[in-house]
């Protein structure tokens, strides 16, 4: 059912068995897992169906680091989330993603690939994927004409990724969520504070607001922060009133560890014969994307990333879209990120049979980032309209970063040396192994990740590994803010995967009596 | 190449190397055409960049700056008799693709202006370089 917060009276009080913070692919997500038990789930969305620009500010904030894209247009704030924008790109994280490397500071999880490989099971539904099944061979089966650049994969593989439509999860689960009996959704329910037993040790209620002045009063037995990397942490740092560093921030964690993916071209590469090279082609069809394998990345000491190709045609006219998404209006950015595309690829010709051949493409890479203490976010001594201080983020970037893409572009023109297919040529930024400066056109994913991040050990986790906040009995988080990596796949479907593993181990745990 | 073959190449085969470059001329033009012209890049790099590709080799390993030395690293790659064998143009094409396939397959690359090159490769840039001053 739902309920519009601004008609109820001011301090009602609403109770359930869990209450899920935020309305994304997350939220909505577990939210969906619940319909039909036995439990009172309770919803909580700070805007409403629709876009509006009043909630929309809500997220605004500041950028002190290296250049990033407006903290206001980054995410979506109403029913559904970000997923009212996203691109649906999908893929799974890599075993070695979850794996402790010596060299890369800060690494490991303490879950592995395999523990999540059900869940991603089902995250693949959920964002309407087609098979379970990432392996070349089996999507070459299906689709003959897609051929590797590269005639094996012992240094360089082929990372296959699939497309969801992309599911808009406030459109296709509107309906769902607001006919469950047992599911109870109130938008305009902003969270402005959390608010602890005496001890700490638990959540009591959860606050929320809105424009009309009206506030609720949630209690639950479990609560489940589900908004996003920059609002996760931003929530547990602004409810200080009997923590005053924060929740969950006893030993600074929280808000730290702030990754994005670097999302930049890095090279061209030409072919001695073109081809269509349709494998690697943004058709809306699984395509590959190259990658170097876990036995180079160890033997390099590189950190996990992706190329993907574009015709060097369309390639140049594209704009960087650290340039595109400029404005602090998400509409505004998307409509230039859009157009820049469209109007690059306008003659582009992919069909499998008759589309042009290249000999040009552009690579474009997708690079994880180390994870480092000093990126983080922090409050703002600002407030935003309903008091809560708003976000700063000091986004960093390390010299790790740089040397992996260097030596990600130089493994593939190695490796098409030895194919004899053709030459690679990195770009201005990248031929001078010394250089640690980042050019202009350097952008990330809109992937806020890491900021709460998950560790067994208090003392450099925000999280464990049931997503349980170090030393709050009942306070859950879900979303990429858990991520103890970022790996190079776009966050979504582990993100889906995770909040499916949380909801199964909550089940357990509201079940069994107190 | 160990010293061996370096005083094979520049004491026993400097008279053959000279001879290869007299006149001889074939489908594939000069002797010092099929050196110096990268057949694997100039699809795709203009002159302009070989030269520059070929003075920042120089740069880098001073020691070849020399159009002898060179012909020699560049047909004895792969083998150390080669500039003995009177190789046609043809053939020195031959030879070369082959001594590019090695380089890469033996991880003998590098990063030249941008670009992933194996040895052989940058080598002819450098030939080019010289004969183009």
């Amino acid at each position: 059912m739902h309920i519009d917060a601004r008609t109820l009276e001011d301090g009602s009080l609403v109770e359930g068995d869990i209450c899920i913070v935020g309305a994304g692919a997350s939220g909505i997500s577990m939210a969906m897992d619940w319909i039909g038990g036995p439990y009172k789930v309770i919803l909580l969305e700070g805007g409403g169906f629709e876009y509006d620009d009043k909630n929309q500010d809500l997220f605004a904030g500041k950028n002190i680091g290296q250049n990033y894209y407006p903290l206001r247009s980054s995410r979506l704030h109403y029913f559904g989330g970000t997923t009212g924008h996203w691109g649906g790109y999908c893929s799974t994280f890599d075993e070695i993603d979850f794996q402790k490397r010596d060299w890369v500071e800060h690494s490991g999880w303490p879950i592995k690939r395999s523990d999540l490989d059900p869940f991603y099971m089902r995250a693949h539904k959920i964002v309407e994927l087609g098979s379970y099944n990432y392996s070349l061979p089996y999507w070459q089966y299906e689709q003959p004409y897609m051929k590797t650049l590269l005639p094996n994969e012992d240094v360089v593989w082929n990372k296959m990724w699939q497309f969801s439509p992309p599911t808009r999860f406030g459109v296709k689960y509107r309906d769902a969520i607001v006919n469950a009996p047992n599911v109870h959704l109130y938008t305009h329910a902003h969270v402005v504070d959390m608010k602890t037993d005496d001890q700490v040790t638990g959540i009591n209620e959860i606050i929320t607001k809105n424009f009309e002045g009206r506030s609720l009063r949630v209690r639950a037995k479990k609560y489940v922060l589900a908004c996003n990397g920059i609002q996760n942490p931003r929530l547990l740092l602004a409810s200080n009133k009997q923590a005053p560093k924060g929740l969950g921030n006893d030993h600074d964690n929280v808000g730290r560890y702030f990754m994005d993916h670097l999302e930049i071209k890095s090279a061209e590469m030409y072919l001695f014969k073109p081809d269509r090279l349709i494998l690697y082609a943004l058709t809306g069809k699984p395509r590959a994307e190259l990658s170097i394998t876990a036995a180079m990345q160890e033997q390099h000491r590189i950190l996990n990333g992706t190329a993907s190709l574009t015709p060097l045609k369309v390639a140049r006219k594209m704009h960087p879209n650290i340039e595109n998404w400029s404005k602090e209006d998400p509409r505004e950015s998307l409509k230039r990120e859009h157009g820049s595309y469209i109007e690059a690829s306008k003659n582009l010709r992919l069909e499998k049979i008759s589309g042009d051949l290249y000999d040009a493409y552009e690579l474009f890479t997708r690079m994880e980032q180390a994870p480092n203490p000093d990126s983080r976010i922090t409050l703002d001594t600002e407030k935003d309209a309903l008091g809560v201080p708003r976000a700063i983020l000091n986004w960093k970037l390390g010299s790790l970063e740089k040397k992996s893409i260097r030596k990600l572009y130089e493994l593939i023109g190695i490796e098409m040396g030895k194919a004899g297919v053709g030459r690679i040529k990195l770009m201005d930024y990248l031929q001078d192994a010394n250089d640690a400066n980042w050019p202009d056109f350097t952008g990330g994913g809109w992937h806020h990740m890491g900021t709460t991040r998950m560790n067994e050990d208090p003392r450099t986790g925000v999280v464990d590994a049931n997503c349980r906040v170090h030393g709050l009995n009942n306070l859950y988080i879900a979303g990429d803010s858990v991520f103890a990596t970022s790996a190079a796949p776009n966050p979504t479907l582990t993100i889906i995967a995770l909040t499916l593993r949380l909801s199964d181990h909550l089940k357990e745990v509201v079940a069994k009596p107190v | 190449m160990n010293r061996r073959d370096f005083t094979r190449i520049t004491a026993l085969s400097i008279p053959g190397i000279a001879l290869l470059f007299q006149g001889c001329k074939n489908s594939s033009g000069t002797f010092e055409e099929a050196l110096s012209l990268p057949r694997t890049l100039y699809k795709f790099i203009d002159p302009k960049e070989i030269h520059e590709i070929g003075k920042a080799y120089l740069a880098l390993s001073p020691q070849e700056a020399d159009k002898i030395k060179l012909t020699g690293l560049l047909l004895n790659g792969r083998n150390d008799k080669a500039t003995q064998m009177n190789p046609s143009p043809d053939q020195a094409i031959e030879m070369i693709e082959a001594n590019i396939h090695e380089d890469f397959r033996q991880d003998r690359t590098s990063i030249i202006k941008g670009w992933i090159l194996a040895t052989t490769e940058a080598r002819q840039c450098a030939f080019y370089t010289i004969i183009h001053n």
